[in-house]
C-alpha cells in the first residue's frame, strides 16, 4: 500500500477553476467536479485506514463520511488532484486521531470496558489469528495516540518513514522517535502476552 | 508467535474487510444524502445574514405565525401562508417551522391531542415528546404520529416525504388499489416518499425503486410503492435490520431478480443475522446469474455463511469450490481453496481436506495459507 507521496497542494484563494467544464446533466452545477470519482477511487483505502486505526466497522464507515464531507467542502482548494488521496489521508488521519482521544478520555472518566475487537476479527479464518489481533489491539490500545498512530500508519498501512511523517504532520525525525518509542512497546507487550495467556485456565 | 506474525493478521483482516463495489455504492448513497441535509442547513443559516437580523426575523415570524396557526374559535382553521420561514410555538418545547411557500393548519390543539395538517410544502417539526399527548401530522392521507423527535414533513406534488433528524414517528399511508394501508416505523437519519393519496393505478411509469408486481403473480398483494422503496434506502445506509423487518414479510416479493437487488438482499438477511434466508438469497443469485461478475463473491460468501453461521461444512465446501471454479484465477481463488480445505475438515472428512491442501500446495507453492493447512491437517 506504499505509495509514492506528495504533499498536497492547496491554492491560499478560493478561486474558482476558470473555464472547468461542468458535466452535462449534473444535478448541482456548483458542485466541484470530481467528488464522486475521488470517493469512488479513494474511499475503500480510506475505509481501511480508518479499520486499521479504529478497529471498528462502524466507526471505520463514520470515519471515511467525516473525511469526504470535509473534502467535498475543501476540494476546489485541492490544485494537483494527484496529491488528493495522501490529502484525504492526511484528513482521515487527523480525525482518527481526534476519535482515539475521544475513546481514551471516555474510558478515563466514565471507567470504560475495553473495546471488543471480536467483532471485526471474527471473519480471520483461525481461530489463532483472531487471537493475535486481539493481543495487538489489546497492546495498541494501551499505547499514547500519537505512538499507535506511527506503528499503525507504518506496520499495518505499510507506508514508508517519510510517508508516516508527512500523513501524521510530524518532521521526519519525531516521526522516527514516535515509531521506536511505539515498537519497542509493542514488542515488550507482545512478549509478555504468551506467558499471560498460558496462565489462565 | 512474533511480532511479524501479530503483524500480517491484521494486515489480513484489514483486507478482508476491504470495500467492494456494493459498500462504495452504499457509502456513496450515505454521503450525498448527508451533504444535501448540511446543505439545507447552511442554507437555512445563510438565509439570516447576521445574529441581529436573524433574531428579528425569528421574532417577527414568531408573532405572524402564532396569528395565522392558532387555531380560530370558528369551524374553518386559519391557513398559514407567509413569503419567508416562520416559526411556530406550539407550547412546551414544541414548534414548527413553516417554510416559505408552504400551507400549514392547526386542526385541533387540545391538552390531550394536536393535529397539524401540512396541506403543502415543507413544515419542520420539534416535538417534546408527552405520553398523556397525541401529536399527529396528516399530509393529504398520510399520517405522521411523533414519538419524540424532531422531523420534516414535506408535501409537494402528490407525493409526502418524512425525513427523521432525531428520535422516531411512526408513519402511515395509503395503500395501493385498496390495500390496507402500510405503516412504518421511521428513525433518526431515516426518510421516506409516500403517496399523498391512495393510488388507484399504478404510479405513471413506476420508479426504479418501486417497479409493479410481476405479472404472474396477480393474486399477490402488491406492497405499498414506498414500502419497496425504503428497505432498499435502508439498506443502502446500512440499516440492515430494519431493511430485512421490511422485507422478509413478504417472502422477499420485492426482491427482484436482478444480480443487484439480490445482492443487496442478501447482505440485508446476513447482516441482519438471519442466515438461512441470506443462503436462500445466494443461491437463487448463483443460480440465475451465474455469469455475473459477482457470482464467485457470492459463491464465496455462501461458503462463509454455510460453514460458519448454518453449521453446514459440507454444502460450504462445495460453494467454495463454487467461487474457484467461477474464477479459477481470481482474487478470491486462493482463499476459497483454503477455505475449502477447512470446510472439508469441520465435516470430518479428512481425506478430501487433506487432498485439497495437496492442490493448494500445487497451485499456489508459494501460498500464504499453506502453512496454516497444513498444522490443521497436521493436527489430526
Amino acid at each position: 500500500m506504499s505509495m509514492a507521496l506528495q504533499r498536497p497542494r492547496l491554492v491560499e484563494a478560493l478561486e474558482p477553476p476558470s473555464g472547468s467544464p461542468e458535466p452535462s446533466g449534473s444535478p448541482e452545477p456548483s458542485e466541484p467536479l470530481g467528488i464522486e470519482e475521488l470517493f469512488r477511487r479513494h474511499a475503500p483505502a480510506v475505509a481501511s485506514l480508518g479499520l486499521a486505526m479504529l478497529q471498528s466497522v462502524e466507526e471505520a464507515d463514520d470515519l471515511v463520511q467525516d473525511v469526504f464531507v470535509r473534502a467535498w467542502r475543501a476540494i476546489d482548494r485541492l490544485e494537483d488532484r494527484e496529491a488528493a488521496r495522501p490529502w484525504l489521508m492526511t484528513i482521515a488521519i487527523r480525525l482518527a486521531r481526534t476519535r482515539l482521544r475521544r475513546r481514551k478520555l471516555t474510558r478515563l472518566l466514565f471507567r470504560g470496558e475495553e473495546p471488543d475487537f471480536e467483532q471485526v476479527a471474527s471473519a480471520v479464518v483461525l481461530p489463532e489469528h483472531r487471537d493475535m489481533i486481539r493481543q495487538l489491539y489489546g497492546v495498541l490500545e494501551g499505547l499514547p495516540v500519537e505512538l499507535r498512530i506511527a506503528w499503525v500508519v507504518r506496520h499495518i498501512q505499510e507506508e514508508t518513514l517519510q510517508n508516516v511523517a508527512d500523513l501524521c504532520g510530524w518532521s521526519l525525525s519525531t516521526a522516527k522517535r514516535r515509531l521506536q518509542a511505539a515498537e519497542a512497546r509493542v514488542a515488550a507487550k507482545l512478549n509478555a502476552v504468551p506467558q499471560q495467556a498460558r496462565s489462565q485456565p | 508467535m512474533t511480532q511479524q506474525q501479530h503483524i500480517e493478521a491484521a494486515r489480513r483482516q484489514v483486507r478482508l474487510h476491504a470495500w467492494g463495489e456494493h459498500r462504495v455504492e452504499a457509502a456513496w448513497h450515505e454521503l450525498t444524502l448527508r451533504r444535501a441535509r448540511d446543505q439545507a442547513t447552511h442554507r437555512r443559516v445563510r438565509t439570516f445574514g447576521g445574529p441581529l437580523l436573524a433574531m428579528a426575523a425569528v421574532f417577527a415570524l414568531a408573532i405572524t405565525a402564532w396569528r395565522s396557526l392558532t387555531p380560530s374559535t370558528s369551524s374553518n382553521p386559519e391557513a398559514a401562508e407567509e413569503a419567508g420561514v416562520e416559526r411556530v410555538s406550539l407550547g412546551e418545547g414544541t414548534d414548527v417551522r413553516v417554510e416559505k411557500g408552504a400551507r400549514v393548519e392547526v386542526r385541533e390543539r387540545e391538552t390531550d391531542r394536536v393535529v397539524v395538517d401540512v396541506k403543502t410544502g415543507l413544515a419542520r417539526f420539534r416535538v417534546r415528546h408527552d405520553p398523556t399527548r397525541v401529536f399527529r401530522v396528516h399530509a393529504g392521507d398520510v399520517e405522521v404520529e411523533d414519538l419524540g423527535t424532531t422531523f420534516d414533513v414535506e408535501n409537494k406534488a402528490g407525493m409526502v416525504r418524512v425525513k427523521v433528524t432525531e428520535g422516531s414517528v411512526k408513519v402511515s399511508f395509503p395503500g395501493a388499489d385498496g390495500d390496507a394501508r402500510g405503516k412504518v416505523l421511521l428513525e433518526a437519519g431515516e426518510s421516506g416518499v409516500y403517496p399523498a393519496v391512495r393510488q388507484v393505478t399504478a404510479p405513471p411509469g413506476g420508479s426504479a425503486e418501486a417497479p409493479p408486481p410481476p405479472s404472474s403473480s396477480g393474486d399477490a398483494p402488491s406492497n405499498p410503492p414506498e414500502a419497496v422503496a425504503t428497505w432498499r434506502e435502508l439498506a443502502r445506509i446500512g440499516k440492515h435490520k430494519r431493511a430485512y423487518d421490511l422485507v422478509a414479510p413478504g417472502n422477499f416479493r420485492d426482491v427482484r431478480d436482478e444480480p443487484g437487488d439480490l445482492l443487496l438482499a442478501s447482505d440485508v438477511a446476513r447482516l441482519s443475522r438471519h442466515s438461512k434466508d441470506a443462503a436462500s438469497l445466494l443461491r437463487r443469485f448463483l443460480a440465475n446469474h451465474s455469469r455475473d461478475p459477482r457470482a464467485p463473491s457470492a459463491a464465496f460468501t455462501l461458503g462463509w455463511v454455510l460453514m460458519n453461521e448454518l453449521g453446514r461444512p459440507r454444502e460450504a465446501a462445495v460453494a467454495f469450490a463454487r467461487a474457484e471454479a467461477l474464477a479459477p484465477r481470481g482474487n478470491l481463488a486462493e482463499d476459497a481453496v483454503a477455505r475449502a480445505v477447512e470446510a472439508w475438515y469441520r465435516a470430518g472428512d479428512l481425506s478430501r481436506a487433506k487432498t485439497e491442501v495437496e492442490r493448494y500446495r500445487k497451485t499456489y507453492p508459494q501460498g500464504r495459507h499453506l502453512s496454516t493447512l497444513e498444522r490443521l491437517i497436521g493436527m489430526e
